[in-house]
């Protein structure tokens, strides 16, 4: 028993660990670019020290010894005695690796090397002894706090504000500098101000004595609103001066707002309400277009954009302050819930179906009220298995770091809609595919800084990583601005390796897409960051696996976008029931455009190709009878079930059209693995078995098949 | 005090380059001869070198005027450089004014950046 529960706290310790590491190096990560944050500072310490503390307690006094050797020298940068510097942060990334590998030791892993510790610990001791010898560099934070002293309020609440100020044109006559006054603001708390310069005229017009710069500030500062508005107060009446709390850092019970791009600007007076309005139905970036038409400056946006990463972290920060009001579960008990969840479902229809068909009414309306519950259950159920798509975002940074500095390039990671939440498992299995378009990226995407410098472009590439949920779906997208893909060098390549001949005219979005089958790339062309043995056809296929889909656009010079479509959970999903004879099949809800009926005079044939005439324009189908070879009559009439297969429009005819269903998806045994076309099964109401139809997999497999036949006639 | 020379480097006319060197207090008390002299060089020359050499101060009036010498020498499609930015005063009072650098000025600060020259 004794032993079980050491087993049981060692387990815990890990899990913390794996977590506090995680967070760690996020936060060593966010201090390389703001190396002044105490902060930022506070919570490296604080990890590392509960890492120690921890350790000590569950018996891994190894990882706690080296810990706390770590841990004395932040002590040193949390006091001011040791500048932050990138030597400072590197030895402390190798450090969270080290304990990681120690951590993977005790869990039965290659041993962690003792010579990798004893080298980090004497860097980090000739780190702090240099420091020393040097003499302390004077505090800031003490120096702050000295100057305040007894002019400081009462210390209250820390808050976030929002600080719009246009100083007169006339300030520098009236013998005042704006810039004494963002210094004096800067002395209050974590100050950033981004400056508007598009005013500023060119030579004829420009009077040189006026000022015509103004600015935008974030400020975060326990010193309350008198003491900010002190700052101004020579200046306020000639000046426009807008100050705004946004968020109440230290309020456990109060939620944060976060604001949309859009409401940000609009509150700021940086765009009218019509125009918002119309860029909002165009639905294109709202930045993006602002910056094109002219109606917003591209300062505007950025300095909208940084309010809104400033907010969230207010929010990450007041979230993991009252992290008490969570528990922690293990995975595999919330994994058990879903399939007992799944059985309910599934019990729940035969029980809807059989009181409808007894005719009791009373039966019926308390089965109605035992389905309205089983979605409720199951909705909430679902929603414990979700979690935002951030937690696996992070890794990248360091990824990214990592490669960028391994391949002499300059590479900033922008991530988008961290808090987008998917089924635990989807991320899990969603992970290799990134780590490899990622890499792809500033492998083979981005270029160096000398060669982007030369074509005009800043000398630091960018990936945009972002996910947005679209209906049922997740979207992710992967974006680089590198020099995008070569169509003609892809095209030589294929017709190379055998998989397109020369004669055949294929789209630009076809070639692109040569890029994604099995062989296309080669053994030859791995390099140590994008070959790990794993091509684009393993991402394509762990994608469709998980009935995703991944598209490729890309525009020569200025980059790529890799799109994938993943399904929010694989465990259930809306689905509509159709039949073929006896047979029924499950077509997933989330492609399903439409459904038609089919008359012989709407069905036509081209080319080998069936056809049916929707609404005036043709559209390709599928007899779903004679793809799946499943016997009876063959007929051209039925229904067309329109599904979307990567933006296109392909009909599947079926007998049939039953009507949404819950499905609870049921893996296929062994035996069923390799069939194509076919992703699983489902249970209905009355115990039949239904299968869930791959339709993707279907269209793709029903182009290729009438290609070979258009190719052969 | 301020100190402004204007002069050509060798073997080049003034139509094609003039070199501009700025030295002392680059402040608004002098902010109308340096926007004379800025403006009279840049209608000359097709190249304007702005040289900063041993500035005592900076403040953001020369800021924008250096901005707008960017946006006029845009305008015209002729060319303007800027070297010298290291001197310690320029980079303080960049930095203050929150319209330079990467972390502050955003899109428009890592465009200047590239810009100026150190």
């Amino acid at each position: 028993m004794k032993g079980n529960y050491a087993d049981t706290m060692k387990a815990a310790f890990r899990e913390e660990a794996s977590e506090l590491l995680a967070e760690l190096e996020n936060s060593l990560l966010e201090l390389e670019g703001d190396s002044a944050n105490h902060e930022l500072i506070d919570r490296v310490f604080r990890a590392m020290h509960t890492l120690k503390g921890s350790g000590a307690m569950f018996g891994f006094e190894e990882i706690a010894d080296f810990a706390h050797e770590v841990e004395n020298v932040l002590d040193l940068a949390r006091n001011d005695r040791l500048p932050v510097t990138k030597e400072l942060i590197d030895l402390n990334l190798a450090a969270r690796d080290q304990i990681l590998d120690m951590l993977a030791t005790s869990d039965g892993g290659a041993p962690a090397t003792r010579e990798k510790n004893d080298r980090i610990v004497s860097q980090l001791q000739k780190l702090s002894l240099d420091a020393r010898m040097e003499g302390a560099p004077e505090s800031v934070a003490s120096e702050a706090a000295d100057a305040s002293d007894g002019t400081q309020a009462d210390s209250g609440d820390r808050e976030l504000y929002r600080i719009r100020f246009r100083p007169a044109a006339e300030i520098f006559l009236f013998g005042t500098n704006p810039v004494l006054l963002l210094k004096e603001l800067a002395e209050l708390g974590d100050c950033e101000a981004m400056a508007h310069t598009a005013e500023i005229p060119g030579l004829d017009e420009i009077n040189p004595e006026h000022c015509y710069t103004y600015w935008d500030i974030m400020l975060t500062t326990d010193r309350g609103m008198n003491a900010v508005r002190d700052v101004f107060v020579f200046v306020e009446d000639d000046s426009e001066l807008e100050i705004e709390v946004l968020a109440d850092l230290d309020a456990v019970d109060e939620d944060i707002t976060q604001k949309k791009l859009g409401q940000i600007l609009l509150e700021r007076g940086d765009i009218d309400e019509e125009n918002l309005r119309r860029i909002l139905s165009s639905k294109k970036l709202l930045g993006q277009v602002l910056v094109e038409e002219g109606l917003g400056e591209a300062e505007a946006v950025k300095s909208a954009l940084h309010e809104q990463r400033e907010v969230k972290r207010a929010e990450e920060a007041r979230q993991s302050a009252s992290s008490a009001s969570s528990i922690r579960v293990r995975s595999d008990k919330l994994d058990a819930l879903v399939n007992l969840v799944g059985e309910l479902v599934t019990v729940q229809a035969h029980l809807s179906q059989t009181t409808g068909e007894l005719g009791n009414g009373e039966l019926v309306s308390t089965a109605e009220e035992v389905e309205r519950l089983t979605a409720e259950l199951r909705d909430t159920a679902m929603s414990l298995r979700m979690v935002p798509i951030g937690s696996m975002f992070g890794k990248f940074r360091r990824l990214v770091r990592d490669l960028s500095g391994q391949l002499g390039k300059e590479v900033e990671l922008i991530t988008e809609g961290d808090d987008t939440e998917l089924d635990k498992s989807v991320i899990e299995r969603l992970s290799d595919p990134l780590v490899h378009l990622v890499r792809n990226c500033i492998d083979h995407g981005i270029e160096s800084p000398d060669v982007r410098a030369k074509h005009h472009k800043e000398r630091a590439g960018t990936i945009i990583l972002s996910a947005e949920h679209s209906g049922a779906q997740v979207l992710i997208q992967i974006t680089d601005d590198g020099a995008g893909l070569n169509s003609r060098e892809i095209l030589t390549k294929a017709v190379a390796r055998g998989l397109v001949s020369p004669q055949d005219e294929l789209s630009e979005k076809e070639i692109f897409d040569l890029v994604l089958a099995p062989g296309f790339s080669t053994a030859q062309e791995v390099t140590d960051v994008s070959g790990r043995g794993v091509g684009m056809d393993v991402v394509k296929k762990t994608i469709e696996g998980l009935r995703g889909s991944l598209e490729i656009e890309s525009s020569e010079g200025e980059g790529t976008t890799v799109t994938l479509k993943i399904p929010l959970t694989m465990a259930i999903i809306e689905g509509l029931l159709v039949k073929l004879g006896d047979d029924f099949f499950v077509v997933p809800l989330a492609v399903v455009r439409e459904c038609v009926e089919l008359s012989p005079e709407d069905a036509s044939r081209s080319n080998g190709r069936r056809l049916v005439n929707l609404r005036g324009s043709l559209l390709p189908y599928v007899n779903l009878r004679e793809f799946l070879a499943h016997g009876g009559e063959s007929s051209e009439t039925g229904h067309v079930v329109v599904i979307d297969a990567g933006g296109r429009g392909v009909g599947l005819l079926v007998d049939e059209v039953i009507g949404s269903l819950q499905t609870v998806i049921k893996n296929l045994g062994r035996m069923y693995q390799d069939l194509e076309g076919v992703s699983g099964a489902t249970i209905l109401g009355d115990g039949t078995i239904a299968l869930i139809l791959d339709v993707l997999k279907l269209a793709a497999i029903a182009e290729a098949e009438e290609t070979a036949m258009s190719h052969q006639t | 005090m301020i100190d402004i020379k204007v002069g050509s480097p060798k073997g080049e006319s003034r139509k094609d380059r003039i070199r501009l060197t700025l030295s002392g207090r680059l402040t608004v008390n002098h902010a109308l001869e340096m926007h004379g002299a800025l403006s009279e060089a840049l209608h000359e020359t097709q190249h304007l070198e702005i040289k900063l050499k041993k500035v005592e101060e900076t403040d953001l009036s020369f800021l924008q005027l250096l901005l707008s010498v960017r946006k006029s020498a845009q305008a015209l499609g002729k060319e303007a450089t800027v070297s010298g930015c290291a001197e310690e005063s320029f980079q303080a009072a960049a930095a203050d004014s929150g319209l330079f650098g990467r972390e502050h000025g955003g899109v428009e600060g890592a465009d200047i950046l590239s810009w100026l020259e150190a």
